[in-house]
C-alpha cells in the first residue's frame, strides 16, 4: 500500500486509510458535515505534507504552545506539530498505535509523568515519522511538560538548532511586546536554518485567513450555546487541533466554516436524534482515544458538551494585519491568550476559574466535568481553588483522573460509570428539585 | 562473586562533628533563631533563580522555603491534590498550618508548574502580607536577559514599596560581598568533600549548603569557617566504596543522601537545587549590581526549567564527574516533577555515545524510604565495582 505514490511508514499509511474512509463514510451524511470537512482538510494537510517532504523542502518542528502562521509566511517549509502523528493516530488511525508510540517513549527513559500527547509524539520521533528537522521551535507554554518535550525533540535529533519563544504568567501588553519582540528574532533564526525568505505580504494574508477562522470559530460558539445544543458534543473540541496544526491555512479556514455552519443548520433545522438532558462545561482534556463516547454519552444519558477548554476560543484571537508590529503583536497574543490551554494553564487559576464560569453561564451549563488529565498539573495544582469557586458559584463539579491519549489509566467502563453516577445520582436529580421549587 | 564489604563510611569526629550537628539543628528548626536575634522581617522564597542579595539589601532576611518541619501534607493536598510533587504539598501545608506565621511575606517564582499553583494557595489562602513574585525567563538570549532584569527591578520596587525601604547600589553590592563569602566557604567545603581522602560527607556539604539559605551570610560564614578548620584537622572518611555525583532537582534533606551514603557510595558532587548548583559561583560585582546579579543568577548552571540548556548541564555534569573522579551518577527527581522528568531521557540519549552509569530514583518529599534505597545503592555500587574490575 502506498500513499501518493510512494510507501510510508506504517503508522502514517493507517492514518492515511482511516481518514480516507471516514471521509467517504461522513460525506455521504448530511448530518456528519462538520466533522467531514475536518476529515477532508486532516487529509489535505497530510498531502501537503508528504508532497513537501518528497521535494526535500525543509521540515520545522513546534511543540503544542505554537501556531503555525509564521512558518507558512515563509513559504516552502513543512511545519509539523510533535503531537501531529498521536493526535491523528488517535482520532482518525489506529488508538493502538498512540499507545505503542507512548511505550517506545517511555521505553526510552521518557517519564510516564509527561503528558502523554508528548510521549506520544517523542515515539513518534523514535519511529522516524517525520522528516528530519531543519530546525525546532519550542514554546514554554501551556505546561511544564512542554518544556521537557522540546528538550527531548532537540535531543533526539542531535541537538537541531531550536528557537525557545519564553512566554511569561502575566496577562498584560508587556507580556505580549515581550512574545512578540521574540517572533520577530525567530523570523531571521527560521530564515537561517530553512533557507527560506519570510514574506511579509504572505504573512499578512495568511493572518486575514487566521481572521476569517476566528470569526467562523466565533459564529460556531454562538451556534453552539443555543438550548439545546445541536451539533455533536464530539466535535467540541476541534478548536485545540485547529489552531495547533491549521492555523492560518486555506484549510483551517475552510474547517471552521464547515463547522459555524453545520452548527448553524443543525439549530435551524431542529431536527435532534436524542433528548438532552444535562448540559456540561467539559473542562480540561476531551477524550481523543475514542470520540464516540461523546455519543454514548448523548445517547445514554443524554448529557451534552457545548463547548469545553479546547473549544473555547477567547475573544484576543484578532489579529490587526495593518503592519509587520501589529501583525507580530496579534500573532502573539493570540498564542498565548486566544490558543486554548496557554490561555487558561499558564498564569494563575484566575484566568482557569473566570473561563469556566463565563462559559457555564454563556453556554447555559448545568453542571461541570472536570476531566482530569493526570499530566495537567497546573490544573491538579489548582483543583482545590477550583472546587471552592464552583462550590460558591452552586455548580455541580465531577473530577477524576484520566488521560487523553491513554485508555489504559481509565478504561472507557471506568469513565462511563464516573458519567453515568454524576450526571444520574448528582445532576438530575438536582434539577428536579429546582423545577419543583 | 565476592560478597562486597560490609561498608564502613565513618563521620568526621569531633568537633567537625558537633559543627555539623549545629549547621544540621539550624535547618531542621522552623523558625531560624538568627532571624530572632536579627529582628530583620523574614521573606521566604522558591527558587534558585530568585537572588537572595535583593533581600538582603532591603534588610529583610531571606529564607528559603521547605516543608520538612511538617509530617503531614494534607492542608496542602487538599488544594494541589495527590498528583502534584510532594514538596510543592509539603510547603504549602507548612504554610497554611500556620509553621511560617513568623514570615512577612514570600516571593514564588515560576519555575513549575507545581510552585506557580502553591502561590496561588498561598496567595488566596495564607495569612502572609506580602506575595512578590518574580517572572524568569526560560533561555538565554540577551533579550530573556533584558526581561529578567527588568523583572529583578521590577521586584525591587515592589519590596521597596511594601516594606518601606530604599535599596541602594551600596547595599546591594554589600549584600553581594557577603554573599559571595558565602559561596567562597561552600566551596571550600565542596574542596573537603572531594579528593583522595575527603573529610566532609556529601550528606555533610548538603547540611552546609542548606543552611546556607536559612542562615544569614555572616552568621553562615562563622560557622562555616569553624567547620572548615576542624574538617582539615579530621581524619579522612572510611568506608568509601565508589565515588558519585547526586543530581537532580529539589533535595534539602541530608538524611537521604546519608542513606546513599550508608552503603558507601560517597557523594562527592552534586548538581542539585538545593545543593552546589542552586549556590552558584561567586557574582561578579563589576558594573550595576542588579546587573550583577541578573548575570549570575540567569546564567548558573542550568535548572531543567530553562528550555534547550541540557547541553550546558550536561556539560557541567561531565565536568564535575570528572573533578570528583566520580564512577557514578545518582539522579533522583520527586515524583511527578515534569520539568526533571525527561533528564533520564536526555542523558541516556548522551551515553549511547559517552557511557555513563547511572542510577535513577525516584522518591516524595519528606519519605526515605530506606529499604528500597539501600538495595537499589548496593546493586549500583556492585555494578560500578564489576565494572572497575
Amino acid at each position: 500500500m502506498t500513499v501518493l505514490g510512494r510507501s510510508r511508514p506504517r503508522e502514517w499509511e493507517t492514518i492515511w486509510n482511516t481518514l480516507t474512509e471516514m471521509e467517504c463514510l461522513f460525506s455521504a451524511d448530511p448530518e456528519g458535515t462538520g466533522l467531514s470537512s475536518a476529515l477532508s482538510n486532516a487529509l489535505h494537510l497530510l498531502r501537503a505534507q508528504f508532497t513537501r517532504a518528497d521535494a526535500g523542502q525543509p521540515a520545522v518542528w513546534y511543540n503544542l504552545g505554537f501556531n503555525p502562521e509564521l512558518l507558512w509566511a515563509l513559504g516552502g517549509v513543512n511545519p509539523f506539530c510533535v503531537s501531529e502523528a498521536a493526535a491523528l493516530s488517535s482520532i482518525g488511525g489506529d488508538q493502538a498505535d498512540t499507545e505503542a508510540f507512548i511505550d517506545l517513549a517511555e521505553a526510552h527513559g521518557y517519564s510516564s509523568d509527561c503528558c502523554s500527547a508528548d510521549k506520544a509524539g517523542i515515539g513518534a520521533l523514535l519511529k522516524g515519522l517525520y522528516p528530519d528537522p531543519a530546525c525546532l521551535v519550542g514554546i514554554s507554554t501551556p505546561c511544564d511538560s512542554q518544556v521537557a518535550v522540546v528538550q527531548a525533540m532537540a535531543e533526539q535529533r542531535n541537538r537541531a538548532p531550536l528557537f525557545v519563544i519564553d512566554v511569561p504568567p502575566y496577562d498584560d501588553e508587556r507580556t505580549f511586546r515581550h512574545v512578540a519582540a521574540q517572533l520577530r528574532q525567530l523570523i531571521p533564526f527560521l530564515e537561517q536554518h530553512t533557507g527560506c525568505k519570510m514574506e511579509w505580504d504572505k504573512l499578512r494574508q495568511v493572518c486575514e485567513t487566521t481572521n476569517r477562522t476566528s470569526e467562523y470559530l466565533w459564529q460556531w460558539m454562538e451556534w453552539r450555546s443555543a438550548v439545546p445544543t445541536m451539533q455533536p458534543s464530539k466535535l467540541a473540541a476541534f478548536t485545540m487541533v485547529l489552531m495547533i496544526t491549521f492555523s492560518g491555512s486555506s484549510w483551517g479556514m475552510e474547517m471552521a466554516r464547515a463547522l459555524a455552519e453545520d452548527a448553524r443548520r443543525k439549530v435551524e433545522s431542529g431536527v435532534r436524534y436524542f433528548e438532552e438532558k444535562v448540559r456540561a462545561i467539559w473542562y480540561q482534556d476531551p477524550v481523543w482515544w475514542d470520540i464516540q463516547i461523546y455519543d454514548w454519552m448523548e445517547g445514554e444519558l443524554g448529557l451534552v458538551v457545548p463547548i469545553d477548554i479546547f473549544g473555547y476560543y477567547a475573544s484576543e484571537g484578532w489579529i490587526d494585519t495593518s503592519d509587520e508590529e501589529s501583525l507580530l503583536y496579534g500573532l502573539a497574543r493570540r498564542m498565548v491568550n486566544c490558543h486554548p490551554m496557554s490561555r487558561q494553564f499558564r498564569g494563575t487559576m484566575k484566568h482557569y476559574i473566570e473561563d469556566f464560569l463565563v462559559l457555564h453561564r454563556q453556554f447555559h451549563a448545568d453542571c461541570g466535568i472536570m476531566a482530569g488529565h493526570i499530566a495537567c498539573k497546573h490544573s491538579w495544582g489548582g483543583i482545590g481553588l477550583f472546587k471552592e469557586a464552583c462550590k460558591k458559584a452552586d455548580i455541580p463539579l465531577l473530577v477524576f483522573e484520566f488521560d487523553m491519549f491513554d485508555p489504559r489509566i481509565l478504561t472507557p467502563k471506568e469513565l462511563q460509570f464516573e458519567l453515568k453516577r454524576f450526571v444520574q445520582d448528582i445532576v438530575l436529580p438536582r434539577k428536579e428539585r429546582a423545577a419543583r421549587r | 562473586m565476592s560478597p562486597a564489604p560490609v561498608p564502613d563510611q565513618t563521620p568526621p569526629k569531633g568537633l567537625a562533628r558537633e559543627l555539623l550537628a549545629e549547621l544540621g539543628a539550624a535547618i531542621e528548626a522552623p523558625k531560624p533563631e538568627g532571624a530572632i536575634r536579627s529582628g530583620r522581617p523574614v521573606v521566604g522564597y522558591f527558587c534558585s533563580y530568585l537572588p537572595a542579595e535583593l533581600l538582603l539589601a532591603a534588610g529583610l532576611y531571606p529564607l528559603r522555603l521547605r516543608g520538612l518541619s511538617v509530617e503531614d501534607s494534607s492542608s496542602g493536598d487538599a488544594y494541589l491534590s495527590h498528583l502534584t510533587c510532594s514538596f510543592a504539598r509539603h510547603v504549602t501545608a507548612a504554610v497554611l498550618d500556620g509553621v511560617y506565621d513568623f514570615l512577612a511575606g514570600q516571593i514564588a517564582v515560576n519555575c513549575c508548574d507545581h510552585l506557580r499553583r502553591a502561590n496561588d494557595v498561598l496567595v488566596a489562602k495564607s495569612r502572609l502580607a506580602y506575595h512578590g513574585y518574580l517572572s524568569v525567563p526560560r533561555g538565554f538570549r540577551a533579550d530573556l536577559f533584558s526581561w529578567y532584569l527588568e523583572e529583578l527591578a521590577r521586584l525591587q520596587d515592589s519590596l521597596e514599596d511594601h516594606f518601606q525601604v530604599k535599596i541602594t547600589e551600596a547595599a546591594l553590592q554589600a549584600a553581594i560581598s557577603q554573599t559571595n563569602q558565602v559561596r567562597g566557604r561552600m566551596q571550600k567545603l565542596d574542596e573537603l568533600c572531594r579528593g583522595e581522602q575527603p573529610k566532609l560527607s556529601g550528606a555533610d556539604l548538603l547540611t552546609a549548603a542548606v543552611a546556607a539559605r536559612v542562615l544569614l551570610p555572616a552568621e553562615f560564614v562563622e560557622k562555616a569557617d569553624a567547620l572548615i578548620a576542624a574538617a582539615e584537622k579530621a581524619e579522612p572518611l572510611s568506608g568509601i566504596r565508589s565515588r558519585v555525583i547526586l543530581m537532580g532537582g529539589e533535595l534539602d534533606d541530608p538524611g537521604y543522601v546519608r542513606t546513599l551514603e550508608s552503603q558507601g557510595a560517597h557523594v562527592a558532587g552534586d548538581l542539585l537545587c538545593f545543593g552546589r548548583r542552586g549556590l552558584g559561583l561567586p557574582v561578579d560585582p563589576s558594573g550595576p549590581a542588579l546587573a550583577a546579579l541578573a548575570r549570575a543568577y540567569l546564567y548558573q548552571v542550568p535548572c531543567a526549567r530553562m528550555m534547550g540548556e541540557f547541553p550546558r548541564r550536561y556539560q557541567a555534569m561531565v565536568k564535575l564527574f570528572q573533578e570528583c573522579g566520580a564512577k557514578g551518577i545518582i539522579f533522583t527527581r520527586i515524583k511527578f516533577c515534569q520539568i526533571w522528568a525527561n533528564e533520564v531521557h536526555n542523558l541516556r540519549h548522551r551515553f549511547e555515545s559517552n557511557p555513563l552509569p547511572m542510577l535513577v530514583l525516584e522518591r516524595e518529599y519528606g519519605t526515605i524510604s530506606t529499604g528500597q534505597i539501600k538495595t537499589r545503592v548496593q546493586a549500583f555500587l556492585e555494578r560500578l565495582e564489576r565494572a572497575e574490575g
